[in-house]
Order: structure tokens, then C-alpha cells, then sequence
């Protein structure tokens, strides 16, 4: 049911109130690309691949539903591994799950930009941590504070 | 003025002469406020008329899509139906498929199911008076705030789920993961803190005198024609419709918690808008019924690759009313045919009624669009 | 040949408050500040931190940068526009808030064009020209936003001046001169918002009008009209508009400071009388335009008939029982003296 609504003063001057209120708290906002957020241990970035224990069974490639996917032979290997095209890639976390070998590992990472959509396609001997991160060349040297996310930076101060 | 309106001196003349001075105006696909959609309204200048909702700018035939995925493939095009509200289109979807399938989630994953879906109900009415308050204002803080208010819910969400949005989190059988370590207290401190900033978003906006002054009595929908024209949701509830899937067909964990439903009588766009502030504090106390009382036990149980030939329908309160997910199977891993019978369209229907009944304004459009929170993907399908 | 340098130097007085003081880079100065301190004032309330990166940590040269890049934009005129209103509109507008200020008191005896006697009519006379030039900007767009947006603002601009200009009859009656410089000296000792309370109101609530912001922004709306009269202006004529605009936020927002918050009038903490005297005019004019944002940031927007019907019948009666009252207090109360 509707509730009884303040009178006609209060509905006028208090929302004065609160907005100056807010002059004081600290901006929710993060200097993003200079500060970064830590993700938490089941945020579903970049994935990377650990092509030792792979056996190339194809599940991950069966079960993406965006078939982003695909199998290519790796020089002195003997299985076909899969290569991801992450411009494909929705970060369902299907083929992370289904791995009978536990071979595929999401990283943090997010960031997914390049200037031709084939950049975006890694080949299996690419898809480890340190090569995924080579993507962010130009944003690495500016990643100077990362902010742990304890909670969002105005849940730390009382409201009202 | 509607004589001076029309400038007959130029060849290309855009002001086209419709009898009487009436003339067409096009909201959109590139206007302020039309979303990925359009509003053809036709008005004198001042006064509207006739309002046109154009959906299909944003078609992506997901029904089409999911007879090419198995049961379990067909998540991903699903939850992008509505992207602020992906937890509960998912469970229409789950649910449906649940139901062909034949298998049952176990008690914790319902808890879970609703745990998150509740969140996402939040986020979703927050995105919702956030746009209502952008449509009447120019700028208020209001609507960066409610956008700031989501964060610690999509926080919470990436820690249980894995992203902050498009989850994926629901798969027939139960869901992926079970609650992580520090969840819950995260949660119970979230709550505590979001209860009053409700209140603090009803004070400066909801009681705001001008807010009110620009919905109360705009956009009134009867009771008996809320009902005729199928109007879904919080804002069918605003008619004082006591409609509820969550209550009168309960799914996941909401047979078993006790929540009120929140009907108002006026109907109009400023009970709308206030049903859903009220719904937030609804889901506030469901989440926190849910995570006292969570059973013990597995989350996910395994399903059956294939599904017996038949057919299955599931209903789900979205964060915009309920929709139905019919999902026929011929005995493949894939469905045969899934038809989805979303709440945003029969909204878009009720918007397209409301000029034909009474006065409403050029400015009134588009707060009694946003009154209704309608999404144009949900709509396309 | 004329002595331009003579001519200057005989003149300098009169060179420097039309360029530098209260005339062209005040102005600027004013409207590339306002502009930005609206964005960091707006953000903080909002919980953002608005501009950040251009110019260190308060974003200082952002707006700088805004400019340069509207500057550098194809001027796009629409095809079915009538080209010459459209472009000439653009020089127009931002010249009159400028003679509007033009009358304004800056300090004793300083003001561009004092006009002694009747500044404050032609204040206003000049204002009546910003609606003209406005819809003349709505009209040579040949657009449906921009169209409606020039007629709400002249319904807007009849149903807010009115008032405005009524509520100022009860200033001008309290003071016995239509000369703004002896309404500030008068004030010497007491601001005319106190004996003028309900005319301030008044005056407040159509000056709100008459700038064009929340809770009145009707002719450019957002969320139906784009940007009402100025949709289709884009580039340097956007900035214009722009310019414009603040500028006349500028003119009115000093007008209120003259008529009921003392002008010049404060402590003498600089010992020459001018800069003493802009530097009080500059603290108002700060507070004021804070609390227009906070204004625009708390309210929702009224609609055109909502704002039409309070001009004419709130703001207008109350306007007329302001000049009685002020009449009675005068005449009756205080023997005719202010």
C-alpha cells in the first residue's frame, strides 16, 4: 500500500539534504587505467591454457556454445590443442568447467582490445599468463596502485 | 501555432503537414532517451496523441539460435536477452529445460537460484529509477547514484559468480558453484548498509516534490485495463493487481520464504515508480531469509544429455513482469522449438494504449515510457 | 588619419572594463569557469570525479580542451536551414547577456555603461531581445525539436518576465530610483532581500526561468528535445550557444546580487575600492551559481503547463501583493524613506 508521503516543506528542502551530503563522500569511481581492480578468485578473464597436461580431447571445443574454439597441432606435441578466438568468446566458463584434466584457468585479466579482430585469435603455445598480458603494453608502466577489493570504497564510510 | 509551425518556403521542407498542424516525431533510434528502439509519437507540438513504439532494431532471433544449441549452450543467447536482469531470464530458460528434462535442483541450489536472482532484482530497479529519474530531469543525482548503489551487488555477484554480469551461473541441474568463503557476511553488511540508502533515494527522489508533481496522476492505469492489455510486473502491481509469479506459481526457494507483495492502488506513473523502490526492500528481506535459512547439501545434480520428446513451459517473475519460456523437444540434446514471451513487449503494448485514454503530454512521453522500465532487447528477442 | 593610439590612450579607462573587467575576458573567464566547475561540482555530488586528466588533478584545462575540439569540428548546417538566420543567430546571441552586464555596478561608479537613472529598465529591455533572437535560432533550423523548443521558450519567457520584472517594481518602489548604482549604495546597510522577502521569492523562482535551468530548462529539454532551440548547431556554433547561454546565467545571476544582496557592498578588506568591490561581487556570484547546480541537480524538470500556470497564478499575484506591501511598508511605516 502506498505510504503516508511528509509534508509539502520536507518534500521540498529534504532532498537539499541529502545531495549535500554527498559533497562529502569519497567519488565510487576508480581511476581506471591508473588504478586497477583486483578480481576475485572466480573472475572469468582471459583463459590460459597449460599445454602439458592438455590431451586434446575437444571437449572445451564441443561444449562452447560460441564455437570459439578451434584445434591446431603444436610443433613437437602430439595432440591438436585448442586455440581461442576471444574475439568469439563470451567468458561462459563452459570449457573451463567441462576440462576432464583441469588444463584451462581463468585469469583476472579483462582488458580485450587490438586493432584487427585476428589479434584477438591465440594459438595454443600462446595461451599462457605471460603472453596474455602483453596485450596491455602500453598500459602496464601506469598500473601503479591496484586497489584490493575489500569492499567498494564508500561502503567503508557510515551513510546518514 | 500550429499554422506557424509549418514552413512552407523550403523545397526540403522537414515539417511535414499531417491535417490540423499535427506532425510526426520521430524519438529515436538516436534520441536521449529511445534506447535501441523508436517512438514514433504523433502530436500538435505540445500534445501526444498517438504514441508508436517501433521494436526490432535489435533482433537477434535467440528462439531461432537455441534450436541450434544443446540444452545447455543455449544459456549464453538466453541471458543476453536482458543484460541488467540476466538471472532471472536465465531461470525461465533453466527452469523450462529442467522441466523437459525431467530432473529436479536440490534445495541449496534453489537458495543460491534465489539469492541471486533477488540481487539481480535489485540492480535491475535501480537501473530502472535511475533512467525514470534521467527521463524527468536533466542530470540528477539521483541517477548516479542508483548506478553507483549497484556496484557492492555486482561486486558480490563477480565473488559468487565469476561476472558481473551475464552469470552463466545457472545450469540445468543446480547452479556452478557453491557460495564462496566470506560471502555471506559480505552480504549481511551489504544489506544493512543498501536498507538505508533506499531510504535515502525515496527521500531525495520519490518524495522529491517536483518528481511527484511530474507522475502523479500521469499515465493512469485502471485495474480492469491493466489486466485487459496484459501489463506485466511491478508495474501491473502499481494497478493494484495482486499478481506475483513468485507467489502464485512459486519456482526456486520463494514457496518456502515469506515476503510481502507490493501492490499500490493509483496506478499512475509516480506508483510505478515507488512499487519499485518498494520491491527493493521486498528483495532485501528475501535475500536475507534466504541466506539464514540455506539447507545443507550438493548444488548441482547431474542431467541427462537428452530429453524425452514433449514439452514443458515455465513461468518467472523478471525484474519486468513474467515471462513465459515453452520449450517443445523431438528427443534430441536440442530443443525442437523454445518460444519466449517476454514482459517488456506486453509493455510496450500498454504505452502504445495509454494516449488513446487520456491527455498526455510531449513531455509526459518519456517519463511514461520509462515509467514502465521497458527494455528493447527483451521486446526483439 | 585617425590617431588610434591617442584615441585608446584619451579612452583607456573605458578600454579596459570593455575588455578585460567586466566586459570580453571576464566573460570568457566566467563561462569557461562556470563550465567547469559545474562538471566538478556535479560529479562530486554525484559520486564521479569529473574531469581529471587534462590539467593535473583537478582537470583544469579540460574545458580548455573541450573547446579547441569543438573549435576544429565541421560546422554541419542542416540542408533544409535557412542559412543566414542560422550562422548570423550564432554572433547574435552571445552579444546580449553581454550588453545586459554592461549595466551592472561593479564597484562605485564602475560599470561599462552606467546608464545613471534608468540602467535597470534597460537591463530588462535588453533581456526581452534574448527570446527573439532564440526563436530565430529555433525557426532557421527547420527542425521538430528545435521548433518546439522555440515556442515553449517564449511562452516560458512571457509567463517568467512578467514576474520578474514585477517582483524587481517592488526594489525599485523600496529604493525610490531605477539607477542600480544607487540601489547598491543603498544597501549599504541592510540587503533588500530582508524588507523584500517575498519578492526575492518571486524574483528567484522566475530567474530560474529566465536562465533556462532545472527546474525550468522546458525549451531544451533532454529527454524529449535533443537540446530544444539548439539541436542542430554543432562545432564552434555549439560553442557559441554555449557561451551564450552561461553568459546569460552570468547577466541575471549579477542582477540578483544587485538588486537584494548588496552588490559591491562588503567589508573593505583591499584598500582600493574597485578590486574591493569586485572581489564581494565574485564571492556572490560563486555562492550563487552553487546553488543554482545544487538547483539543477535535486529537481526534476516541470512541464511547460505546470510552469506556465505558476507563473501566472502564483508568481504574478504574488508579485502585485509584493508592490502593495512594499507601498504599505514605505509610505505608511517608514514615512516614504528606504
Amino acid at each position: 500500500m502506498m505510504g503516508e508521503r511528509p509534508n509539502f516543506i520536507i518534500r521540498v528542502f529534504r532532498p537539499f539534504y541529502h545531495v549535500a551530503r554527498h559533497l562529502l563522500y569519497p567519488p565510487v569511481t576508480h581511476k581506471y587505467p591508473f588504478e586497477r581492480i583486483k578480481g576475485f578468485p572466480r573472475t572469468r578473464g582471459y583463459i590460459t591454457l597449460n599445454i602439458d597436461t592438455c590431451i586434446g580431447c575437444g571437449a572445451c571445443g564441443y561444449v562452447c556454445p560460441d564455437q570459439a574454439i578451434k584445434f591446431f597441432p603444436v610443433e613437437g606435441k602430439p595432440f591438436t590443442y585448442p586455440a581461442f578466438d576471444f574475439g568469439k568468446c563470451s567468458f561462459c566458463g563452459l570449457c573451463v568447467e567441462t576440462c576432464p584434466t583441469d588444463s584451462l584457468h581463468f585469469t583476472d585479466i579483462v582488458e580485450l582490445a587490438g586493432e584487427d579482430y585476428k589479434e584477438l585469435v591465440y594459438m595454443p603455445d600462446e595461451l599462457r599468463e605471460k603472453d596474455i598480458k602483453e596485450i596491455l603494453p602500453e598500459m602496464e608502466y601506469e598500473l601503479k596502485t591496484t586497489i584490493t577489493r575489500d569492499g567498494p570504497r564508500y561502503l567503508r564510510r557510515k551513510v546518514r | 501555432m500550429s499554422d506557424m509551425m509549418v514552413y512552407r518556403g523550403n523545397p526540403f521542407n522537414e515539417i511535414e503537414e499531417l491535417g490540423d498542424g499535427m506532425f510526426r516525431l520521430h524519438m529515436g533510434p538516436q534520441h536521449p532517451i529511445s534506447g535501441q528502439g523508436r517512438f514514433i509519437i504523433l502530436t500538435d507540438g505540445e500534445r501526444v496523441f498517438d504514441i508508436e513504439v517501433d521494436i526490432g532494431y535489435s533482433h537477434r532471433g535467440t528462439e531461432k539460435l537455441l534450436e541450434h544449441r544443446t540444452f545447455i549452450q543455449g544459456i549464453v543467447p538466453v541471458e543476453r536477452m536482458v543484460m541488467i536482469d540476466t538471472a532471472n531470464i536465465l531461470m525461465g530458460y533453466i527452469g523450462a529445460v529442467e522441466r523437459i528434462l525431467g530432473v529436479e535442483p536440490p534445495p541449496r541450489a534453489n537458495y543460491i537460484r534465489t539469492i541471486v536472482m533477488e540481487m539481480n532484482r535489485i540492480i535491475s530497479h535501480l537501473y530502472a529509477l535511475g533512467l525514470l529519474s534521467e527521463s524527468a530531469a536533466w542530470n540528477p543525482a539521483v541517477f548516479l547514484w542508483t548506478t553507483a548503489d549497484r556496484e557492492p551487488f555486482l561486486d558480490l555477484l563477480e565473488m559468487l559468480t565469476g561476472a558481473r554480469w551475464s552469470y552463466s551461473f545457472f545450469v540445468p541441474g543446480g547452479v556452478r558453484a557453491d557460495i564462496p568463503r566470506g560471502f555471506k557476511e559480505r552480504l549481511l553488511v551489504t544489506l544493512d548498509w543498501f536498507e538505508k540508502r533506499i531510504d535515502v533515494i525515496e527521500e531525495a527522489w520519490i518524495y522529491n516534490e517536483l518528481f511527484r508533481m511530474r507522475t502523479e496522476g500521469m499515465g493512469v492505469i485502471s485495474r480492469q485495463e491493466a489486466i485487459e492489455w496484459g501489463v506485466a510486473g511491478p508495474n501491473l502491481r502499481a494497478s493494484g493487481v495482486a499478481y506475483d509469479t513468485r507467489k502464485n506459481e512459486p519456482y526456486a526457494a520463494y514457496g518456502e520464504l515469506d515476503f510481502k507483495m507490493v501492490t499500490h492502488t493509483a496506478g499512475d506513473a509516480y506508483a510505478r515508480g515507488w512499487a519499485r523502490v518498494e520491491e527493493m526492500r521486498v528483495s532485501v528481506d528475501i535475500i536475507r531469509q534466504a541466506i539464514e535459512n540455506m539447507p545443507d547439501g550438493p548444488v548441482r545434480v547431474r542431467v541427462p544429455q537428452r530429453a524425452k520428446p514433449g514439452e514443458a513451459l515455465f513461468r518467472v517473475e523478471t525484474s519486468r513482469g513474467e515471462m513465459n519460456v515453452y520449450i517443445v523437444s523431438d528427443g534430441k540434446d536440442k530443443p525442437y522449438r523454445v518460444k519466449i514471451s517476454p514482459a517488456s513487449f506486453r509493455n510496450f503494448l500498454a504505452i502504445e494504449m495509454i494516449p488513446k485514454t487520456q491527455t498526455v503530454l510531449l513531455a509526459d512521453a518519456p517519463v511514461l515510457i520509462y515509467s514502465f522500465d521497458p527494455w528493447f532487447l527483451d521486446a526483439d528477442r | 588619419m585617425v590617431d588610434i593610439v591617442g584615441f585608446v590612450q584619451a579612452n583607456l579607462p573605458i578600454f579596459i572594463k570593455i575588455l578585460l573587467f567586466p566586459g570580453l575576458l571576464f566573460i570568457f573567464g566566467f563561462v569557461i569557469f562556470a563550465v567547469w566547475y559545474q562538471r566538478k561540482y556535479l560529479a562530486r555530488i554525484m559520486l564521479r570525479m569529473g574531469p581529471v586528466h587534462c590539467g593535473k588533478r583537478l582537470g583544469w584545462l579540460q574545458l580548455v580542451a573541450d573547446a579547441m575540439k569543438l573549435l576544429t569540428k565541421e560546422l554541419i548546417i542542416p540542408r533544409a536551414a535557412n542559412k543566414i538566420v542560422f550562422i548570423v543567430v550564432t554572433f547574435l546571441l552571445p552579444v546580449i547577456p553581454a550588453a545586459m552586464i554592461a549595466v551592472i555596478p561593479f564597484a562605485p561608479g564602475y560599470a561599462i555603461y552606467p546608464a545613471s537613472g534608468y540602467s535597470l529598465l534597460l537591463f530588462f529591455a535588453i533581456s526581452t531581445l534574448f527570446p527573439v533572437v532564440g526563436i530565430l535560432r529555433g525557426w532557421a533550423a527547420n527542425n521538430k525539436f528545435t521548433i518546439i523548443g522555440a515556442f515553449r521558450m517564449i511562452y516560458l519567457d512571457i509567463a517568467g518576465e512578467i514576474p520578474v520584472f514585477l517582483a524587481s517594481t517592488g526594489v525599485m518602489i523600496w529604493a525610490g530610483t531605477y539607477d542600480l548604482q544607487k540601489i547598491v549604495e543603498l544597501q549599504r546597510d541592510m540587503w533588500f532581500v530582508f524588507p523584500q522577502i517575498l519578492g526575492f521569492i518571486v524574483f528567484f523562482i522566475g530567474f530560474l526561468g529566465m536562465i533556462e535551468k532545472i527546474p525550468f530548462d522546458i525549451p531544451t529539454a533532454e529527454s524529449e528535445l535533443v537540446y530544444g532551440p539548439n539541436t542542430e548547431y554543432s562545432g564552434a556554433m555549439f560553442l557559441n550557444m554555449m557561451l551564450s547561454d552561461y553568459a546569460n546565467v552570468l547577466a541575471w545571476t549579477l542582477l540578483m546580487i544587485t538588486l537584494y544582496f548588496g552588490g559591491y557592498n562588503g567589508p573593505a578588506i583591499f584598500p582600493d575600492p574597485i578590486v574591493n568591490g569586485a572581489f564581494w561581487i565574485i564571492v556572490k556570484l560563486l555562492i550563487a551559481i552553487s546553488i543554482i547546480f545544487t538547483i539543477m541537480i535535486t529537481y526534476a524538470r516541470l512541464r511547460i503547463d505546470q510552469a506556465i500556470r505558476m507563473g501566472w497564478s502564483y508568481l504574478l499575484p504574488l508579485s502585485l501583493l509584493n508592490i502593495l506591501l512594499t507601498i504599505i511598508l514605505k509610505f505608511f511605516l517608514f514615512g516614504g524613506v528606504a
